[in-house]
């Protein structure tokens, strides 16, 4: 597949990523949480990045990964 | 067959009903320390401490020529704005797979990327749970006798880790699953 194809079928699997994260997370759970951890959850939201996330609000990868269940958002890969 | 596994991969798979499914694909998950660094809730933590003392899961030694291969693919990662991040948890996941010429299971899009792009890393096998779960049901680890009960298979661990699979790779695998299963 060349480079250009490649990148344009990234960006389509990301788009629709983050459509579905953002439209499956609990955004009333989110927006109550103290900011680092708000932060990190939007921040996954967008991004899909769970180790960066995780970094962001001070957890290891298991302790975000339990925080974003109950955000109810969606990994999506 | 022996893989390596990194972190998302082992902390989302924790959380599956059939978790010990694992043990009928492969024979020994190889894991970076960094990954075990990564883990800290009970579910997830009890689980690492019964594969490690079943030998199912090998903590790997991080050797010379494989902190080479991940000094390569970090500069991969870090030139190329392009490519979603990987972490050094995947860094390491990579490097142990491509030294040790194993598949590597992870959910990292970064990790899936940087060996669709670089020539030389398109020889490690990267699968995630889709892949693995489809492994299992073609070796008839999970009992499939129609197109519901593979799709069944993978719903449970939708439900399970509030893991989505992209719609087209979700369709196409259950497709060729039925194709290679039921002829159909």
């Amino acid at each position: 597949m060349k480079l250009e194809e490649l990148l344009r079928k990234w960006r389509a699997e990301d788009e629709e990523a983050r459509r579905i994260r953002r439209s499956e997370a609990d955004w009333s759970f989110i927006e109550k949480q103290p900011p680092r951890i708000k932060a990190a959850l939007k921040y996954y939201v967008e991004a899909g990045d769970m180790w960066v996330a995780s970094r962001i609000a001070g957890l290891t990868v298991d302790e975000f990964n339990e925080l974003r269940k109950k955000a109810n958002i969606p990994v999506v890969a | 067959m022996q893989a390596v596994v990194d972190t998302c991969f082992l902390i989302d798979w924790a959380g599956y009903r059939r978790r010990e499914l694992l043990k009928s694909v492969f024979n020994r998950l190889l894991v970076p320390r960094q990954v075990l660094d990564e883990v800290r809730s009970e579910r997830t933590a009890e689980l690492v401490g019964q594969w490690l003392s079943e030998g199912f899961l090998y903590l790997a030694p991080v050797t010379r020529r494989v902190e080479e291969i991940a000094e390569a693919i970090a500069r991969y990662a870090i030139l190329n704005s392009r490519i979603p991040a990987v972490e050094e948890p995947e860094v390491y996941g990579l490097a142990l797979a491509k030294a040790y010429s194993m598949p590597l299971l992870t959910e990292n899009r970064g990790a899936v990327r940087l060996t669709q792009l670089y020539p030389e890393l398109r020889d490690i096998r990267v699968m995630r749970a889709l892949e693995v779960l489809a492994l299992a049901i073609e070796r008839r680890a999970i009992e499939a006798a129609s197109r519901e009960d593979v799709e069944k298979a993978f719903a449970e661990y939708i439900a399970d880790t509030k893991h989505r699979f992209p719609r087209k790779d979700l369709k196409d695998t259950v497709d060729r699953l039925c194709r290679v299963l039921f002829g159909s």
